[in-house]
């Protein structure tokens, strides 16, 4: 990673078969992080939509021979998630809320599992990047004498 | 009372609280183009790190250093400025060079805290680049406008020096803006030392080791001239393993023989 931004910077090199590859597994990564985020925030459609893209992403890897069936299951799980987003919801009932609340858990449930499957799926096909090392605290640079 | 960016001061805690109690020096490298500020930062954190940092310990030559590395109590501040006497790599096998490079490595124990203030880092010798804790590369936005520097972590010290040394060895300057820093800073212009005093020092070290290679030279000559009258030339530069050419050129030039 630190090499590749480096490359970059310097304009030279980026678009090197590596540098691309990487760039390809950044944005993976970092759409997977981001439905995590939402998923947190509870920004629940952006959620979704980040999952779609990582979908979409990974397509080409799904659609391959031998995996039939967990793309059945994600289509499946995409169908039902789609279905509380985009239908029309039923006002100037007396349980709204209640239902409201109802069809928030449900959408949650199905959101974790999709990020799941595909979570899986991603570090299956070996697409998972490890975590970006966390930049070292300038406070204590002077102790990176020790580096070993 | 010296006050410090928070950064630097941060890191230069760590040498007072953590290296310096448990037998470790500190050796810092400071760079930059010359009139760019190095001997005021140097003097700043000389005296931030020892409160007893007088002129005495803000040497010019080697041999102003290496006496000082010597006579100087443990746990001080010595600034070396204009490193460039002795620290650098075109006389790296110099006498000098050497015993200063074979003491440092020895000298642990006495937990000084060095400053190397040297002009350009692609100049300095291998040696100090390794030993050195970190460095700081000080520079300048404008002819009025001084004071701005870049921390470099020991690691990062060395891959610049690489970077000088290797890609960049035709223009090393740019290296500074490609490779990477831990931090920046800023430093005010403030001199913690009596400046006409400290120019006084600076100018007759400066002229002394001017006149030390020369004195050197002409003993020399004078003691061949002595030995001709017993011995002939050619006796003479057998014993000192030269061309009689040689002895001939370098007595005939200055003294008639």
């Amino acid at each position: 990673m630190a090499n590749y931004k480096y490359n970059d910077e310097l304009g030279l090199a980026a678009d090197k078969p590596f540098n691309m590859a990487i760039l390809f597994l950044t944005r993976l990564n970092d759409r997977l992080n981001d439905a995590n985020l939402y998923r947190v925030q509870g920004n629940l459609i952006a959620c979704f939509r980040s999952l779609r893209c990582v979908y979409a992403i990974i397509h080409f890897k799904i659609k391959q021979k031998g995996h039939e069936k967990e793309e059945e299951e994600l289509n499946t799980e995409f169908q039902k998630a789609e279905n509380f987003f985009y239908t029309p919801v039923t006002r100037n009932r007396s349980d709204t809320l209640q239902l409201q609340s109802n069809a928030i858990t449900k959408i949650e449930k199905i959101l974790d599992n999709l990020e799941v499957k595909l979570g899986d799926l991603v570090y299956e096909y070996g697409l998972l990047m490890p975590p970006e090392k966390e930049k070292r605290d300038p406070h204590k640079a002077i102790k990176d004498v020790f580096r070993n | 009372m010296i006050r410090l960016d928070g950064y630097l001061k941060a890191n230069f805690d760590i040498i007072l609280k953590e290296a310096i109690p448990n037998k470790w020096d500190a050796l810092t490298v400071i760079f930059g183009r010359e009139g760019t500020g190095k001997t005021t930062l140097a003097v700043q954190l000389a005296k931030y790190t020892d409160n007893d940092f007088n002129l005495s310990r803000c040497v010019f030559t080697p041999q102003q250093f290496n006496d000082a590395i010597d006579n100087a109590p443990p746990e001080s501040a010595i600034v070396w400025d204009e490193a460039i006497t002795g620290a650098n790599i075109s006389t790296h096998a110099s006498e000098i060079s050497v015993s200063i490079v074979s003491k440092l490595t020895q000298i642990r124990k006495k937990k000084l805290k060095l400053f190397l203030c040297f002009p350009y880092l692609h100049m300095l010798n291998k040696y100090f680049v390794s030993r050195c804790i970190c460095s700081i590369y000080v520079y300048a936005k404008d002819f009025n406008d001084r004071g701005y520097g870049f921390f470099y972590t020991q690691p990062q010290t060395e891959f610049l020096y690489n970077y000088m040394k290797e890609r960049f060895r035709y223009s090393p300057l740019d290296a500074i803006k490609k490779s990477a820093h831990a931090f920046y800073f800023k430093y005010p212009k403030k001199f913690y030392l009596p400046e006409t005093e400290y120019d006084d020092k600076k100018e007759n070290s400066r002229v002394n080791t001017d006149r030390m290679g020369d004195k050197w030279k002409d003993r020399t000559i004078q003691l061949i001239i002595a030995l001709k009258k017993h011995t002939t030339l050619g006796e003479i530069s057998q014993i000192l393993g030269v061309t009689t050419q040689y002895m001939n050129q370098l007595t005939n030039k200055k003294y008639s023989i």
